[in-house]
């Protein structure tokens, strides 16, 4: 059966590799699944509900990487890549895949957070600016989002964003400035109602 | 609007953005309890499943496995053993030819032998 918690302290996984919690986990200590979901899925999730606008959505896609990352760890060769660069892969892949098939469905218009964040919506400094951001990201091609979301949200490097996305650093920078202009644009044509004026 | 004024409101929203950013991802949701619950059941389940086909590994082996074993196994073990019952047999037919040889070489020794000793008592009464 599967080792328990004693065998691998909880105080020694807090501060290990994610390396090293992938291959404990393929060794069968659960604590240190346990720890890397406690380490990616908020994260995950906040990428993957930036990117969908939808809730359970979001939550599928994040279970979905989650369920991969255990597939893998078996066979995951050490140094070959970053955990968290191929889970960000992984999520934002899925998230677009998911863009894509709604954009087939016609539902492009789906947004669902606003509804069901009531906790969340009381920390808001400006709920309209913040759905009218949202709208703005929702309008970003698949590619420009995803680069605007993992600089904006999670504040990784243009060369990590790169390895994430499988494109240069080059074409990360014109992604994220493309983006961040377009997103102005958007938000400028709204300044008045926004109160972006003064 | 002139360039300036574009400029302006430009800059003024990269700020708002920020904080727009800032704000979003505040209200953003947080992994629920149900889904770290199902993403943990996922992993027990691939360890599970992971054990399953190991255990499956070892069990195919038992047939399949062990014959193609077996065959690779006797391959060279075959090849080693026609070749110690050649090397035998050679060795057997060489002792034989050796034997038969030595047996040739006595009788000729022994008619030459003879021949050698009719010459010599031949020389003995031509001397006497």
């Amino acid at each position: 059966m599967f080792r328990s918690a004693e065998a691998a302290p909880r105080r020694s996984l807090d501060s290990a590799a994610d390396e090293i919690l992938l291959a404990l986990y393929a060794d069968g200590h659960l604590e240190a699944a346990r720890e890397l979901m406690q380490r990616f899925t908020p994260r995950l999730m906040r990428l993957a509900a930036g990117m969908l606008g939808n809730t359970s959505e979001a939550e599928e896609v994040v279970q979905e990487t989650m369920l991969r990352l255990w597939q893998i760890a078996p066979d995951w060769e050490v140094g070959r890549a970053k955990v968290s660069t191929w889970l960000w892969r992984v999520c934002t892949n899925l998230c677009n895949d998911l863009l894509r098939r709604r954009r087939g469905l016609g539902l492009d218009e789906i947004d669902e957070i606003a509804d069901d964040t009531t906790s969340a919506e009381e920390k808001m400094v400006d709920e309209q600016r913040v759905q009218a951001l949202r709208q703005a990201l929702d309008s970003l091609p698949e590619r420009q989002k995803s680069a605007v979301l993992l600089r904006h949200f999670e504040g990784l490097s243009n060369p990590n964003i790169a390895e994430i996305l499988g494109t240069s650093v080059e074409a990360v920078e014109s992604l994220i400035a493309r983006g961040i202009r377009k997103l102005k644009s958007k938000l400028g044509d709204r300044r008045e109602e926004l109160g972006w004026e003064n | 609007m002139g360039k300036l004024n574009n400029s302006r409101l430009s800059d003024h929203l990269g700020d708002d953005l920020e904080t727009g950013f800032a704000a979003l991802k505040e209200s953003l949701p947080r992994p629920s309890e149900a889904m770290q619950v199902a993403i943990m059941r996922d992993a027990v389940r691939c360890q599970e499943q992971k054990q399953t086909i190991q255990s499956a590994r070892k069990e195919r082996r038992s047939w399949p496995d062990l014959i193609g074993l077996a065959i690779r196994n006797w391959v060279p073990t075959g090849i080693l053993a026609a070749s110690a019952i050649f090397g035998v047999g050679a060795g057997y037919s060489m002792a034989e030819d050796a034997e038969l040889a030595v047996t040739q070489i006595f009788s000729a020794d022994q008619t030459y032998g003879e021949f050698d000793a009719y010459s010599s008592m031949e020389i003995l009464l031509q001397d006497n």
